[in-house]
């Protein structure tokens, strides 16, 4: 069966142009090349199929993430099937992640404003990126490298905007904490001060 | 209008360092504290995106706060700058649009771009 040309033309002014960005996003979720090829081959080949699914005008870009974010992660689920269960876990109230700001509570004493973020090389950034667990690195990406708004982003991922907000916060928690121990580790951040728990804990196994 | 900023800034400073008063921005500061990557992110209607910003630029509580964020904001905004992800290489592009005119498609190849964004 032949396609209708103006199915022809929309698909190509509309889908094709997106090809480097969908690439752009494949890659930071796969994080290899090969998977990345084929995650965009993929994408396109759905989107194509699905053409009428999709309103014509609307954010194309967003669309086609979502399809490119769905074969992801069923090419991770086919890969993970047999060795782990995808755990859900509650998601906790925004409000409550940002004030229990773990690396800033750490640092507040010694470098009250953060100057020490700046002393972390692009590297180990974008390592500690790619080291995020899936669910907060495609919130991460979408948010921090594609700047997409908290309600296309919502979109994308099938949740609710306060689910984006917390996982949001969340990723840059994780991403904060990495980093730190990074700095730590290299020297740019002093050990963190045992905390009164921590304290407890080895008071406890020494006295055993 | 930079000098109303101005004196918002030496305001806000003033306050910085002046005893305990009324929350900064009418809000308190877990209110504030709890919207600091919204406000950020620019995800805040304005009415409360002002408040927000007035009360985290001129608490002496919050400041640092603000600014450890900010720094690391930027940290990230580097790295990702630095290193834009390359564009989809040609022979993916090639293998794309032969795949799509296997299932029918009969469009224009997509225009030549400069690649990425």
């Amino acid at each position: 069966m032949t396609e209708s040309p103006s199915k022809d033309a929309a698909f190509a002014r509309e889908a094709l142009p997106e090809m480097d960005a969908v690439y752009r996003f494949a890659l930071r979720l796969a994080g290899d090349r090969d998977r990345a090829d084929d995650l965009v081959q993929d994408t396109f080949l759905r989107a194509w199929r699905s053409w009428d699914a999709y309103t014509s005008g609307t954010k194309i870009r967003s669309w086609l993430f979502t399809i490119c974010r769905n074969v992801f992660l069923r090419s991770e689920e086919r890969a993970r099937r047999h060795t782990e269960v995808v755990r859900r876990e509650a998601e906790p109230d925004p409000g409550q992640v940002a004030l229990e700001a773990g690396v800033f509570r750490t640092t507040r004493e010694h470098d009250p404003e953060g100057a020490f973020w700046n002393e972390v090389v692009d590297d180990e950034i974008l390592a500690a990126i790619e080291r995020l667990p899936v669910e907060f690195r495609e919130a991460f990406v979408l948010v921090d490298m594609e700047g997409l708004p908290y309600a296309e982003i919502g979109q994308v991922l099938s949740v609710p905007v306060g689910t984006v907000k917390s996982r949001v916060f969340r990723a840059r928690r994780h991403l904060q904490q990495d980093l730190h121990a990074y700095a730590v580790s290299v020297g740019i951040m002093p050990p963190p001060a045992r905390g009164p728990q921590e304290t407890q804990a080895i008071r406890e196994r020494e006295a055993r | 209008m930079n000098w109303m900023h101005d004196l918002k800034k030496l305001l806000g400073r003033a306050r910085r360092t002046g005893p305990e008063g009324e929350a900064p921005g009418g809000i308190s500061c877990r209110d504030a504290a709890e919207r600091v990557f919204e406000w950020l992110d620019g995800e805040l209607e304005a009415d409360m995106a002002a408040r927000v910003g007035a009360h985290l630029e001129t608490c002496a509580h919050c400041y640092p706060f603000l600014r450890f964020e900010s720094a690391f904001r930027a940290a990230v905004e580097r790295a990702v700058a630095g290193r834009d992800a390359p564009p989809c290489p040609d022979q993916v592009e090639a293998r794309i649009l032969a795949s799509l005119r296997a299932e029918g498609f009969q469009g224009p190849d997509p225009p030549e771009g400069p690649g990425g964004e």
